[in-house]
């Protein structure tokens, strides 16, 4: 059979002197994948809960897949868009997605695995199982017409720097994968930000109005012609929504900015992720869902997400009270269903590893990403988009919140019980 | 009356739990007396190989502390004197012999008897081995604390734990329930209070008569989960209960302990049985038992297991907190349950990815968390190898205690006292729930321990 095989690989690759010795790390993590461990309790308690790292990432890994396939859809919709075919078939824009998302994802697991398995070869132990969220999270906050070398060149740096540097899952100050879209962002800017949407050119496409463009439908010409010279036009290849109200704000004077952003973008379509941005955080509703998952599984902290949406709110009004420029009268309505908020908010701010561990101190965690967030969107016009920056710099804080929470439930404990 | 709630815990419903009573007749000739398998000390033993016994009589006693006497479970001959490593004593084994006849102590009318007279009784006969001083679980009290003006006992008349002896079951026999009294009217003689705990809201009228009787013994209720019968864990509430002062050092005995008291009270001599319980998976009988005391691990074996050559596990005390014994062991006094469970090496294929019907958990990771009320199946599988901590933090919520058992790991990893305690590492009850649901399979438990063993050792 094939697990008699396979144990006999596993075996061998223990013994020091096999060939098979060298990829120790790698033959026993994929083992212990496959099938529970053998591993018995050594003393008290002889019991154990069942719940292990490897459940615990893969309930947030499912609660991914909608963002996910959502995503894959979205970028074949807006791939179809981008050449004028409005009337797409869901199938089809789902195969065209896939075309350019899945070797993304697969890229990611690949490159950043072999990251992996080569730092848990040197330390001797199996590879984490950190990476399964990693490898996903990776490719959905990254644009789909990101090239493909650069893609590997940041998740190599991320999860080797951003992680394995510090000692591997568990031990990383920074989110990995947020980690990885950073160093992109900063070392390759004309491709990780600017005013364009990001919309990939179709696979098979050869140039608009040859014959051939397309892989999984037939076109209607006439259509696409007439779709052209509209007006529609300006909702795909313009400005992503953040950078509309960026530009908005500084060409005119209007007053009422949220409806010229809204204009150009509706908000139904804002929430429900019908727009063209990074593959998987266009969609609010899909965030929505992999919320409810997270939550009922007692996996994500709830208390992070409140007080990111709670810390937004609060910013955004006093800006809206307080503010003097145009950008500072954006609603909330549109800020917490633009860019990454809501991706951001379910699945970057709460990441155990990084944020805090006292309760108290994941709330402040979480109220001050949404504050720092709204405050580099509208204060600082050169980043369109803040809630990549405002994580990381609550992540390298959140130790420090995390000390000062301790000390105060200490003193709080001493006081109940020795001065009771 | 107080009732007691607190943070934390579980109530654990486990298959298997132990329902009937039943007596054990031993059929071997053979019983052992063993130290205590908590506290190692150094023993002197005060009889010789073929030397004739008495039930009662002491064997050996603590080399430091000569109040610390360990007395034979039977009458017999000494047939086999057993040493361990570095000569520490492993057993005392004796053949049955029936003519001699037990130790006499001295009884009489309990009203009249004097306190010193008491602590010298219990003392000779080796009960006294088992009232234990918290903090610490494992040191037994000296004299001067017995007599002394604020000592305190603790004592609970349930078990949340899975699956210690069910006090009232035993309780409910009259017999046992006035010898119960009898030794609790004993205790009131040394401890200035008593403070008895159960689960649920007293019934039995010749309880709440006595409660009546002697205002030294004050009945309190609590919450019914793991851990509320740790006296640990009820010393805590007490500490932050506003009403009650706090003192640092108090007894904690078994219910049993009681009734042996009771017995040697109104018998004049020691009691020659123990209660125990017995359960785990594929077992003939699973049940609370009446057996003779040091019998062989082997022969309560045969009575419970159907296949004595499965790889069984055999655990003195309940899951969480007891011990692994071999089946060449002797039933000590320290064994309140014996618990056979089968090794579990089994290899479930994409263990990870299933729904989860019947996976012990208290997360909402598998399907049976959102049932409560499923009756789980035990397993000694690790369920998962040890990772590096992720910092989920559930470790916090369970522990009944609200230590910190995360950051105490880490304190405790690079030796750090003073953050230790300030973190009241010597809060930490030992309940094991930590380590329990830790996802990272990480020894919390252990490692706590041995950051309070390093503390000790520094002094």
């Amino acid at each position: 059979m094939f697990f008699q095989k396979w144990d006999n690989i596993v075996k061998s690759s223990k013994d020091e002197k096999s060939f098979l010795f060298t990829q120790k790390a790698l033959i026993s993590s994929l083992d212990t994948f496959l099938r529970r461990s053998p591993e018995l309790t050594k003393s008290a308690p002889h019991i154990r809960d069942a719940t292990d790292l490897k459940r615990i990432m893969s309930l947030v890994v499912f609660s991914l897949l909608p963002c996910t396939f959502f995503g894959i859809w979205n970028t074949g919709k807006n791939t179809y868009l981008s050449i004028g075919i409005q009337d797409v078939s869901f199938i089809a824009a789902f195969l065209e997605g896939s075309l350019h998302v899945l070797p993304l994802i697969l890229l990611s697991y690949l490159s950043g695995g072999a990251v992996e398995v080569f730092f848990a070869q040197i330390r001797k132990h199996e590879v984490a199982e950190g990476f399964l969220v990693t490898g996903l999270l990776y490719p959905l906050v990254c644009p789909p017409t990101i090239p493909w070398w650069m893609f590997i060149v940041g998740i190599v740096f991320g999860i080797s720097i951003g992680k394995e540097l510090f000692g591997g899952t568990g031990m990383n100050i920074i989110n990995p994968a947020l980690f990885s879209r950073a160093f992109l962002f900063f070392a390759y800017p004309a491709a990780m930000s600017g005013d364009e949407v990001w919309i990939k050119k179709p696979f098979y496409e050869n140039s608009i109005g040859e014959n051939v463009p397309c892989f999984w439908t037939t076109i209607d010409y006439n259509q696409v012609s007439s779709f052209l010279k509209s007006d529609n036009m300006n909702a795909i290849s313009g400005q992503t929504p953040l950078a509309l109200s960026t530009h908005l704000s500084s060409s005119l004077t209007l007053e009422n900015i949220n409806t010229n952003i809204n204009d150009v973008y509706k908000a139904k379509d804002m929430f429900l992720g019908f727009l063209p941005g990074s593959i998987g955080e266009t969609s609010t509703l899909m965030c929505i869902v992999g919320a409810a998952i997270l939550i009922t599984t007692r996996v994500g902290s709830w208390r992070v997400m409140m007080g990111v949406l709670v810390g937004a709110f609060f910013a955004v009004m006093s800006f809206n009270l307080f503010g003097t420029s145009g950008l500072s009268d954006v609603s909330y309505k549109n800020h917490l269903i633009m860019g990454s908020f809501a991706f951001g908010t379910v699945f970057m701010a709460t990441d155990p590893v990084s944020g805090p561990i006292h309760k108290i101190s994941q709330i402040i965690y979480g109220f001050l990403i949404g504050v720092f967030c709204i405050l580099i969107r509208t204060i600082n016009p050169a980043f369109p988009e803040g809630m990549m920056m405002s994580i990381i710099f609550l992540n390298i804080f959140s130790p420090l919140i995390d000390y000062y929470v301790t000390q105060y439930l200490i003193k709080k404990r001493n006081k109940e019980i020795f001065n009771a | 009356m107080n009732i007691f709630q607190f943070r934390g815990g579980y109530k654990f419903s486990i298959e298997n739990k132990p329902e009937g009573l039943s007596n054990l007749i031993s059929e071997s000739k053979i019983v052992a007396l063993t130290p205590p398998r908590i506290a190692a000390f150094k023993s002197k033993v005060s009889v010789k190989k073929g030397e004739v016994v008495k039930l009662g009589q002491v064997l050996f006693f603590n080399k430091k502390n000569t109040d610390v006497k360990f007395t034979s479970p039977a009458n017999g001959i000494v047939k086999n004197i057993l040493y361990g490593n570095k000569r520490i004593l492993k057993a005392i084994e004796i053949d049955l012999a029936e003519d001699t006849g037990p130790t006499e102590f001295k009884t009489g009318n309990i009203s009249d008897l004097s306190m010193s007279s008491v602590v010298n009784n219990l003392i000779d006969s080796g009960i006294f081995t088992q009232l234990k001083v918290f903090p610490g679980f494992d040191f037994i009290p000296s004299r001067d604390y017995l007599q002394s003006d604020n000592n305190i006992l603790f004592l609970s008349l349930f078990s949340t734990e899975p699956h210690m002896p069910d006090a009232k079951k035993l309780l409910s026999d009259p017999t046992y329930m006035n010898l119960f009294l009898c030794g609790l009217k004993i205790y009131t003689k040394i401890y200035k209070e008593i403070h008895i705990f159960n689960n649920e809201k007293m019934t039995d009228d010749s309880i709440l008569e006595f409660l009546q009787n002697f205002k030294e013994c004050k009945l309190h209720i609590m919450e019914d989960k793991y851990p509320a019968e740790n006296p640990g864990l009820q010393h805590f509430l007490f500490k932050t209960k506003k009403n009650n002062k706090a003192r640092f050092q108090y007894t904690y005995a078994n219910f049993f302990t009681i009734i042996e008291t009771g017995y040697l009270f109104t018998n004049g001599s020691v009691i020659q049985k123990k209660y125990i319980c017995v359960s785990g998976n594929n077992l003939k009988n699973n049940t609370n038992l009446l057996v003779n005391k040091g019998v062989p691990i082997k022969e309560l074996a045969q009575f419970a297991v159907f296949n004595q050559s499965a790889n069984n596990r055999y655990i003195s005390g309940g899951l969480f907190t007891g011990k692994k014994i071999n089946l060449s062991d002797y039933l000590s006094n320290d064994d309140l349950s014996l618990q056979i469970i089968e090794e579990d090496e089994e290899r479930i294929f994409l263990s990870f990815l299933r729904l989860g019907l019947n996976n012990l958990t208290l997360l909402k990771t598998w399907a049976t968390g959102f049932f409560p009320k499923t009756i789980y199946s035990v397993s000694t599988s690790n369920q998962g190898e040890e990772r590096a901590c992720i910092q989920c933090g559930y470790c916090f919520d369970i522990c009944p205690v609200q230590i910190m058992p995360s950051l105490l790991v880490k304190a405790s990893i690079i030796n750090n006292i003073e953050k230790m305690e300030n973190m009241h590492i010597h809060d930490c009850i030992e309940c094991e729930l930590c380590t329990f649901i830790c996802p990272a399979k990480i020894e919390i438990g252990q490692h706590i321990k041995n950051g309070k063993d390093f503390i000790k050792k520094e002094g």
